[in-house]
């Protein structure tokens, strides 16, 4: 007799333990913990600065900017940060006149490399016959703006108005003095010391030789800055000639040229810049002249900065002195009526971006860069994971005391580890753990312990149904989550205080799994623990 | 033993009244981070033994500031001192430059609009005289920035000596006022550190210099977001239990633990900070957790009498809370023997706050619950 009871009791552990593996609650959890945890090997989670040491650099605007702006500025930012390759750099807005800029481990050089880059603004020059007319400090940023197209006779329009200083007003009407109807270049960013190597192959047929050379050669003159062209078809020929000059200039920009073409150049001691048959192409356009010859110019030759060359109107070429100009141009003819209103306003954006040099919607100083070492950090983390194991240790310790079960330390302890692991892991492969997330996490911890209290105290009582108590026990937790989420929503919408939204982040979500997922899960493996009772 | 059944139960809320009214009397007490007040904070890691009141009696007679509030244990130091007069003052020049210059901007634009249309149609009169009245408000802001510009350099010759300069284009004024603020401040943060390291070895250190102007902002944004949420829990509350004093248990409990943890930080010396304000939103968690539980148990449930529900929710909330006391008692403690200040702040804060809520629950909302409950049958 005794023997089979032995036996059945030991059916019944094994039904019980296939009984809890069968609830949907628990299977849910252990789902959701396998995906994590393969998700954290695979991808690792985001720390903090205060964790793995960075610097911040502030960044003050200089003015206060409503919240577009401040979405473009940052956004302005973080292309340019990005095409340097800048890894893993944060930007945050903070409040309407500040953004933060944070690197995480950042080296020395690294910090430097992106406040250059974040000072740096796209140096524009307009150059009419080999002077320069006008330069970046010359326009007024808040002047330059885009006119909508317009069609006229099947033609469509397009213009950039901008507004110019006095002083600068005066130089552009000398220098533009007489040269009506010629292009004048406008660059953005145009190579100094250089020198251009080009493969004769690269240009159009379309024209005449000596016409393509000679208006390249117009537009790529600028007194001491002229960019020499060199046209080969051997490329040995173009050696003289850098061999001679290696003192006076610098950079070589090239494209195609063959291996060891490549070295002799480097043993020059030039910097070979490799550029790409689009840009290292120049754009021809022609102008009908009033006695009735056609001139040939380069409109656009990227290779050398020059991203536009629009003509001289006779009205600004008289010596009048305005502040204001504009630039227009008309979509070319050969395109259908839609693509040439896209082209126009393509072109409109891109003269006005030329323009403003590139730069920023609202000019950025950068502030001096903190540095938080990761010695600091370090010790976070020990101490972090300590306070951690010691509160879950004490936890286990009161409930199983309160409430006389030592059996209960084993939901409490997978419940709440649980919790803090499926916090830490989605916080981090989604966002950064960083302080305020830290403090989140602990909160929602203890709320999650609070509710563990809630059910064990309502699944243990004798009255009532087990679904009545299980109802009760969730009315509760519900309300609480509702609570807890709402008072955090003014929190997690705050654009001022960026520095603490990880809190609300982690509360929030750590509310929501625990009512969805943990709690549900913990009531499941307690109400079958004391199911016989 | 039911503390429900006793005839003193309406006599219960006296207390926590009572701290709150004490908390209330000594709020302009209560001392604020640098990042909220603005000031500078220099965190370093040292391995030299520092007897902290000579450090700080000795900074502030070498830089002839009120002693500076030094805080530390293991290897680390805080440093806080206030701002530098003249630096702040420079930095409020520096804003209005910035200002006036984008106004100078905007005219300037106006201006060459105005011409461009007189160009057009010399006998415009609301043009000629915009265009007057334009160029008076130029000649002015450009005033403006000059002298802003002036005093800003004024405010800055402590620490970048008598420099002057020549009639400057209007424009690069904006440029070179940034430039010589921050070459003040540096010269500022060196002679700090330089100081700092004369006493300690400095083996790696951070230094942030908050004007006043940004923490005033994170003040009045902080008092906003909590106002705000506590606007919305009244709304939630509201709507859950659909009669008043319910609602109102719940709330008046969160904003007393809040006042009691306030209550604490002014007596521990422990600053409103970022980190100090996680821990009153925590507060905010778990006082509502023993609030709603306090609630919902006491008014909508039928079983046993009403002091019966009463003292099983206090059973049931008093685990609840001296399950997150154990927590922060330990954080706290391990803040205290390792250099976490961070969690020294949060620990603190919180434990304060959730003793003080045993208090607001079980003497002050359960007893308010129990009458309100009585009197409705």
């Amino acid at each position: 007799m005794a023997g089979k009871r032995t036996y059945s009791c030991g059916i019944q552990k094994e039904e019980k333990m296939i009984s809890y593996l069968k609830d949907y609650r628990i299977i849910s959890l252990i789902f959701i913990i396998v995906a994590l945890l393969i998700l954290d090997l695979k991808i690792g989670l985001h720390l903090g600065i205060e964790f793995i040491g960075g610097t911040t650099i502030p960044v003050s605007l200089d003015y206060p900017a409503n919240p577009l702006q401040l979405s473009q500025t940052i956004s302005a930012l973080q292309q340019r940060l990005s095409t340097f390759g800048l890894k893993e750099v944060t930007l945050e807005g903070v409040g309407n006149q500040e953004i933060y800029i944070t690197i995480p481990n950042a080296t020395s050089s690294e910090i430097n490399q992106t406040i250059q880059v974040i000072e740096s603004q796209g140096v524009f020059e307009g150059i009419v016959n080999g002077k320069e007319a006008l330069n970046g400090s010359s326009i007024l940023q808040s002047g330059v703006g885009v006119l909508p197209v317009t069609k006229a006779n099947g033609t469509y329009t397009w213009g950039v108005q901008f507004v110019v200083t006095q002083g600068a007003a005066e130089r552009f009407s000398k220098v533009v003095f007489g040269e009506a109807n010629k292009p004048i270049y406008m660059f953005l960013d145009r190579p100094s010391k250089a020198i251009l190597l080009l493969n004769q192959s690269l240009l159009s047929k379309q024209y005449n030789l000596s016409n393509e050379i000679n208006a390249m050669n117009n537009a790529a003159t600028f007194g001491n800055s002229t960019i020499p062209i060199l046209i080969y078809t051997n490329p040995n020929s173009a050696l003289q000639f850098l061999k001679a000059h290696n003192s006076t200039y610098k950079r070589v920009i090239a494209y195609g040229i063959n291996q060891s073409l490549e070295e002799s150049i480097k043993k020059l001691n030039y910097t070979l810049i490799i550029s790409s048959p689009s840009n290292m192409t120049p754009q021809f356009s022609e102008i009908s002249l009033p006695n009735g010859s056609v001139e040939l110019f380069v409109s656009s030759w990227p290779a050398i900065g020059l991203l536009s060359a629009p003509v001289l109107n006779p009205s600004i070429t008289n010596g009048s002195v305005s502040e204001e100009y504009e630039i227009s141009g008309v979509a070319p003819l050969n395109m259908s009526p839609e693509e040439q209103f896209a082209y126009a306003n393509q072109q409109a954006k891109e003269i006005a971006s030329i323009l403003s040099g590139g730069s920023l919607p609202i000019p950025v100083i950068v502030q001096r860069p903190y540095y938080t070492p990761p010695t600091l950090g370090k010790h976070f983390e020990y101490v972090s994971g300590i306070a951690g194991v010691l509160s879950i240790a004490g936890v286990m310790a009161l409930i199983s005391t309160r409430y006389r079960k030592l059996k209960l330390i084993f939901p409490i302890f997978l419940t709440t580890a649980s919790e803090l692991f499926i916090i830490i892991s989605i916080i981090g492969l989604v966002g950064t753990i960083d302080i305020p997330a830290v403090a989140g996490i602990i909160a929602v911890v203890g709320t999650g312990v609070d509710a563990q209290i809630i059910i064990t105290d309502e699944l243990i009582r004798k009255e009532g149904s087990l679904k009545m108590r299980y109802g009760n026990a969730f009315y509760i937790i519900w309300v609480d989550a509702l609570l807890l989420i709402i008072a955090m929503l003014p929190l997690l919408f705050s654009t001022s205080l960026v520095s603490i939204i990880g809190f609300a982040e982690a509360t929030i979500l750590g509310a929501l799994i625990g009512v969805l997922l943990t709690r549900p899960a913990y009531a499941a493996i307690v109400s079958k623990m004391f199911e016989e009772k | 033993m039911n503390i429900y059944s006793s005839k003193y139960t309406k006599y219960y809320p006296a207390i926590p009244i009572a701290l709150l009214i004490v908390s209330i009397l000594m709020l302009p007490h209560i001392s604020y981070s640098t990042e909220l007040q603005g000031g500078v904070d220099i965190s370093l890691i040292t391995n030299s033994k520092v007897d902290i009141p000579l450090l700080s009696s000795e900074l502030a007679t070498k830089l002839n500031i009120p002693p500076p509030s030094i805080t530390g244990s293991g290897n680390g130091l805080d440093i806080t001192l206030p701002n530098n007069e003249s630096l702040v003052k420079a930095n409020s020049y520096l804003q209005s430059i910035y200002q006036y210059y984008s106004n100078y901007t905007s005219l300037l634009v106006n201006q060459s609009t105005l011409q461009s249309v007189l160009a057009k149609n010399p006998n415009n009169s609301t043009a000629k005289a915009a265009l007057i009245n334009t160029s008076i408000l130029i000649n002015k802001t450009e005033a403006e920035i000059i002298s802003s510009f002036k005093s800003e350099i004024e405010s800055l010759k402590p620490f970048i000596g008598n420099v002057t300069f020549n009639a400057t284009d209007v424009g690069q004024v904006p440029q070179i006022a940034q430039s010589q603020y921050s070459n003040a401040s540096k010269v500022f943060e060196d002679k700090l550190l330089s100081a700092i390291k004369s006493y300690v070895n400095v083996s790696s250190y951070s230094f942030e210099q908050i004007t006043p102007t940004l923490g005033k902002y994170f003040l009045s944004q902080v008092k906003s977001v909590l106002l705000a949420s506590f606007i919305l829990i009244v709304i939630i509350a509201l709507i859950i239990f659909r009669t008043p004093v319910p609602a109102f248990t719940v709330v008046f409990g969160s904003i007393n633990d809040i006042m009691i943890a306030l209550l604490a930080m002014i007596l521990l010396k422990i600053p409103l900070s970022l980190e100090s304000l996680g821990g009153l939103l925590m507060l905010i968690g778990f006082s509502m957790d023993t609030g709603a539980l306090t609630a919902v148990r006491i008014v909508k449930r039928r079983e046993g009498s009403i002091e019966e529900r009463a003292n099983s929710a206090l059973k049931t909330g008093i685990t609840m809370t001296s399950s997150a006391i154990v927590t922060f008692t330990i954080l706290f403690f391990i803040s205290i023997f390792t250099y976490a200040p961070t969690y020294y702040d949060i620990a603190g804060v919180v434990l304060f706050g959730l003793l003080g809520d045993i208090a607001t629950t079980w003497l002050g909302s359960a007893p308010i619950l129990v009458e309100y409950k009585r009197r409705r049958k």
